[in-house]
């Protein structure tokens, strides 16, 4: 936890945001609910998530977000209803007040079956990430003023939609568990102000969403089902392919140059790797989760250069690609830990204000069952400090190192 | 001491009929009449001695003293609850008589008289800060916010006409500026600022503490007069006479000025000054005033510097002031981390100084007559008063635990 590798690997997943949300807003519909649910039913959650995105994807909402992140912005270069006189808190008050209905339709779409069409790629993801931190600045408006239940509330819903739309596809599950960590970060800032009831639904939302252990194996799936499609455009030149790099562009240089029998063959080749992957991974994920490690042997390795001369070669590139980066799969784990890291500091939340003081041990206020850390395949590790503080953390994996509930910059043994 | 008397006075006076006896004739526009009401409501609804009513409120633990409506609860919170149950009508009254004026009945005082309420007054902030906290847990912020400015509106408005009620509000204050600094990281922005406001009005002006150690001499030379303290004194009086009953009202007098004056001449200094070293009051040689006196007057002069721990004064007044201002810096600093807190929510971060979160004024630590010091260690900061040279710093850390503080626990 805190290394820099770890910084590193979450600021290139912020790069490659960015770059997808350049693409939405240059070359597509501003709206993205029209473009997945032209005839919208009312009965899919997903349709509100979209509608959310909509309001966040409007100018209005990308200037204010322009503004707010310009180290010295100009009077001028402030959005209708904003100065640079106002304060933090004024800034989270008038955001919310003019782009807050976001967050009504995904407290409405949780509310609702959800059903994402597979075959859209996904657009929606750096959305959300704008409506979680459109969320984030509501909590906080509500904590200011002492509104526990909305602002923890908030939150939870957030974490509801990143749980929710990360079957969607890599990118989106990527996103997903940014947001998640974001949230439960941003939560655990604020365990202060948390209710018992707030306690209890901390603990209840996140037992839930670990539960859906299948988000990882939908993502996978969807993103190589849309990929795949896209691929056979491509090698038919149906389809302008996508080239973000020299090694892209080799790819599909090569595609749109293969012969009939090639191509067959690719086919074929892609047919059967990708069953085979999500075969052995859903064999994992469906395995005890602290052999969920075993993930990281099916990751492509990034330093690997593939050859690209045979059929078989070219295959397995394109499903390494569609496949998890050993990065995301790592951020994966550490979201999930994190959830129960703060499912567990509710728990210790609530005996707090039970009791007017902390529990010494763990076992005093969570069960035996929530104790045990699946990522280091021992209890967490907690510990009460002198000023009534305390450390909670994951002892980890090798892969992501010790886990706790601040952001990539602290380290576990600070607060 | 004097005030350990009339605080035994104090705690063994109880009785609803003493209580009545504060207003006999209630006019329903002094807050203070409510507050009686509350007193009363208060006895009739704890079971048992006052100890143990009190002992409920203050250590669910104790088992000795834990009353019968207390019995089905099972953690401290499901205690603040029944706290805010049991004694919703008390609660109610201390609201209505924070609602109105309140001012000391027009009532004769003196060493004899009692002040049974007093030992009620000091469990309302208890009561309302167990309110307070059971709201709160289960996120009623703005209800919890209600009862803990109830508290100290309260603190603020009980009168203080002699020194030993002084001690009481003292005693109250202490114990809701402690749970309010407790609380500074869970109250809302709102709240930092209300009660941040509520603390400075009640650090108030030490000229209510001088005239309340005026009145106290008052009480003490006017029971004299009315031979009540010769009373109290295993029947010395039926061996004065006029002339040495005089002799002795002399003596008490001087004494009592004598020990008093250096005290009361310093709290009107500037506060930078109540850390001088007070000069040390000229005992009145008991030969001075009664040289010529009977050996019944000598007698009972002794006597009253034993009984009533007139010795003892000069040690009391001594410690005073520097006890009183390093009360009032703990005030003043609690208004300042309020102040901070509630600067840190408009702006998500700590101030890089003290003068970005509050005025030119209050950064003034009265002490020193320079700022407070703060110093910013990214999401942490310390602030603390320099205090009086020699005698160290003051702040927050360890609140109430200062070497001048048990020295005047006056309570249970």
């Amino acid at each position: 936890m805190g290394s820099i590798s770890n910084v590193e690997s979450l600021v290139k997943e912020y790069l490659a945001m960015i770059l997808v949300a350049a693409v939405c807003l240059l070359g597509q519909s501003r709206s993205n609910f029209n473009l997945a649910f032209p005839l919208p039913t009312g009965t899919n959650g997903y349709e509100d998530y979209l509608k959310a995105a909509d309001i966040v994807n409007s100018k209005e909402f990308i200037a204010y977000s322009k503004w707010q992140s310009s180290l010295k912005p100009s009077e001028a270069q402030a959005p209708e209803g904003f100065t640079n006189s106002m304060t933090p808190l004024e800034q989270k008050r008038a955001v919310v007040q003019r782009f807050g209905k976001a967050l009504q339709f995904i407290a409405l779409g949780n509310t609702k079956p959800l059903s994402r069409p597979g075959s859209v790629r996904e657009l929606e993801a750096p959305a959300f990430q704008s409506i979680t931190a459109l969320a984030l600045d509501a909590s906080y408006v509500a904590y200011s003023k002492g509104d526990w239940d909305n602002a923890t509330s908030q939150i939870l819903d957030v974490l509801s939609l990143a749980s929710n739309t990360a079957p969607g596809g890599t990118t989106l599950f990527q996103v997903g568990n940014l947001n998640s960590m974001l949230a439960t970060n941003y939560l655990w800032g604020h365990k202060l102000h948390w209710s018992i009831k707030d306690c209890e639904d901390i603990r209840s939302r996140t037992n839930q969403i670990l539960k859906r252990q299948s988000a990882v194996v939908n993502a996978v799936s969807n993103t190589y089902q849309r990929d795949i499609a896209e691929i056979q455009c491509v090698m038919e030149g149906t389809v302008r392919p996508v080239e973000t790099d020299a090694f892209s562009k080799e790819v599909n240089t090569k595609l749109t140059g293969l012969s009939r029998a090639d191509k067959a063959e690719l086919n074929v080749l892609l047919k059967q790797l990708p069953a085979l992957n999500l075969s052995r991974l859903t064999q994992i994920v469906n395995d005890s989760e602290d052999t969920w490690s075993k993930v990281f042997e099916l990751t492509p390795d990034a330093t690997r250069q593939a050859s690209l001369r045979s059929m078989d070669e070219l295959a397995r590139v394109i499903c390494q690609r569609s496949f998890l980066s050993t990065a995301s799969f790592t951020e994966y784990l550490r979201s999930r830990c994190q959830l129960r890291l703060i499912g567990l500091a509710a728990a210790i939340e609530s005996y707090r204000w039970k009791n007017g003081r902390l529990p010494g041990l763990l076992k005093v206020a969570a069960n035996a069952e929530d104790m045990l850390d699946p990522l280091s395949g021992k209890t967490f590790q907690y510990k009460v400090e002198k000023d009534q503080s305390y450390l909670l953390y994951s002892e980890g994996s090798k892969e992501t190192g010790p886990v706790d509930l601040l952001k990539p910059k602290s380290s576990v043994k600070t607060r | 001491m004097i005030y350990a008397l009339a605080v035994v006075l104090l705690f063994s006076q109880q009785g609803e009929s003493n209580l009545r006896k504060v207003i006999p004739n209630p006019t329903r526009t002094n807050g203070y009449e409510e507050y009686i009401d509350a007193a009363i409501s208060s006895e009739a609804l704890h079971s048992g001695e006052y100890r143990g009513y009190y002992s409920s409120l203050t250590n669910s633990n104790n088992a000795v003293h834990r009353p019968e409506w207390l019995g089905e609860a099972t953690t401290a919170l499901d205690e603040d609850g029944l706290v805010q149950k049991h004694f919703a009508k008390v609660l109610e009254q201390v609201r209505e008589g924070n609602r109105k004026p309140v001012w000391y009945p027009n009532r004769e005082v003196d060493i004899a008289t009692l002040f049974p309420e007093l030992t009620y007054f000091r469990t309302y902030p208890l009561l309302f800060m167990r309110s307070a906290n059971w709201e709160r847990a289960h996120g009623r912020v703005g209800a919890s916010a209600t009862d803990l400015s109830e508290a100290l509106t309260f603190c603020i408005k009980q009168p203080v006409v002699l020194r030993m009620q002084w001690l009481v509000r003292r005693a109250s204050m202490r114990i809701v500026t402690n749970q309010v600094l407790k609380l500074i990281p869970r109250l809302t922005q709102n709240e930092c600022s209300q009660f941040a406001s509520l603390i400075k009005l009640a650090i108030g002006s030490p000229e209510v503490i001088v005239k309340s150690f005026l009145n106290d001499q008052q009480s003490i030379l006017d029971s004299a007069l009315k031979g009540k303290l010769l009373d109290e004194d295993k029947g010395t009086k039926e061996k004065l006479t006029d002339f040495e009953s005089q002799q002795v009202l002399k003596y008490l007098t001087a004494e009592l000025y004598e020990a008093d004056r250096p005290l009361l001449e310093i709290l009107n200094q500037p506060e930078s000054q109540w850390g001088l070293e007070i000069r040390q009051h000229s005992k009145v040689l008991l030969s001075e005033v009664v040289s010529n006196a009977s050996a019944a007057v000598k007698q009972f002069c002794e006597a009253m510097d034993t009984n009533l721990g007139l010795q003892d004064s000069s040690s009391y007044t001594q410690d005073f002031p520097v006890m009183y201002a390093h009360d009032r810096t703990q005030m003043r600093l609690l208004a300042l981390h309020l102040n901070i807190a509630a600067y840190r929510w408009e702006f998500d971060r700590l101030p890089n100084n003290l003068t970005d979160a509050v005025d030119n004024q209050s950064v003034i630590d009265p002490i020193t007559e320079r700022q407070f010091v703060y110093r910013r260690f990214g999401d942490k900061y310390e602030l603390y008063s320099e205090g009086f040279r020699g005698k160290g710093r003051i702040d927050l850390d360890h609140p109430w635990k200062s070497k001048y503080v048990d020295k005047f626990e006056i309570l249970p």
